[in-house]
């Protein structure tokens, strides 16, 4: 992969995640230095896999329940919610919610992606071990609720690159609603 | 009794929020966890008033239950309620019925307006 792709795809799943954050009120910063060390604390894992002709793998969310629960639906707020199992699901909801800005972001590409559905993992001193795909990036971001790491890992078809993006095949976005 | 309204979504989480928004806008709702439940439930429901479906879940897609209908769908609305924008599915959905397509996060407000507009 050369660098301008790697740029590239580094600049999507950032802007991906601080925009999926920030819609579900948790402004994300970058924090370089936590980059190149994982959190300890980290009780919370969610995951999921796409795959399309040149490109495929996975996007993996590890952070604590309570930052999680920052993010939970202000509809959904009651006495005892969210509780332990709503976390879980909502964190998988939220790992959806990443690959699909992901996917959207690379539609211009001329990447088409399918997806599956997210899996949930909860336990303690959670880190991803790193991927032996050619491409195993890991984001790190700061929150006023704490670290949230984002892995993204993809094998590739021989001389992927991304070019510059065709706007002529520009995704629908968060949030646009078409009527037929 | 509200209009009857199906809502497919694998997240729990996802029919939840919408559940309880339409719920309380007086809208009667129920909830199918798949593509393959919401087939039979859009079946056992004669007088349901709208379905907002999800396009990713497992066993049977919202895409592939939407073409499966095979136009029987035809008097009966329906939205699809995803993370994908992909223009080749919004494509293939429009093609197969669908009368919308909302790109979440869910805002409620929103949803309110688009189902009182396909439900009218």
């Amino acid at each position: 992969m050369n660098t301008v792709t790697l740029e590239r795809l580094d600049a999507i799943v950032r802007a991906a995640a601080k925009s999926l954050f920030s819609s579900h009120g948790l402004t994300l910063g970058d924090d370089a230095h936590a980059a190149s060390d994982p959190p300890s604390d980290h009780e919370l894992s969610a995951a999921i896999g796409y795959a399309s002709p040149r490109m495929h793998g996975a996007v993996v969310m590890t952070t604590r329940k309570d930052v999680v629960a920052r993010t939970w639906p202000e509809t959904l707020r009651g006495p005892g919610r969210p509780t332990e199992r709503d976390v879980c699901s909502w964190a998988g909801e939220l790992v959806n919610q990443l690959l699909g800005r992901i996917k959207n972001a690379l539609v211009p590409f001329g990447l088409a992606m399918d997806q599956g559905t997210p899996t949930v993992v909860a336990g303690w001193h959670l880190h991803r071990v790193p991927a032996s795909t050619a491409v195993a990036r890991r984001y790190a971001f700061t929150s006023e609720a704490g670290l949230i790491f984002v892995y993204f890992d993809a094998a590739l078809a021989d001389g992927f690159v991304l070019d510059e993006p065709n706007e002529g095949l520009r995704s629908a976005s968060e949030g646009d609603l078409q009527l037929f | 009794m509200g209009k009857k309204i199906i809502v497919i979504d694998d997240s729990d989480i996802v029919r939840e929020q919408l559940g309880s928004s339409l719920r309380g806008a007086g809208y009667d709702v129920v909830e199918a966890a798949d593509g393959v439940e919401g087939a039979e439930l859009i079946e056992q429901t004669p007088d349901c008033a709208l379905v907002i479906c999800d396009v990713n879940m497992p066993r049977k897609n919202g895409i592939e239950l939407l073409e499966g209908m095979n136009g029987r769908l035809a008097s009966l609305p329906i939205l699809m309620l995803t993370t994908e924008g992909r223009p080749d599915l919004i494509d293939r959905a429009r093609k197969a019925g669908a009368k919308g397509w909302l790109v979440k996060p869910i805002k409620a407000d929103l949803i309110l307006g688009v189902v009182r507009k396909l439900t009218a």
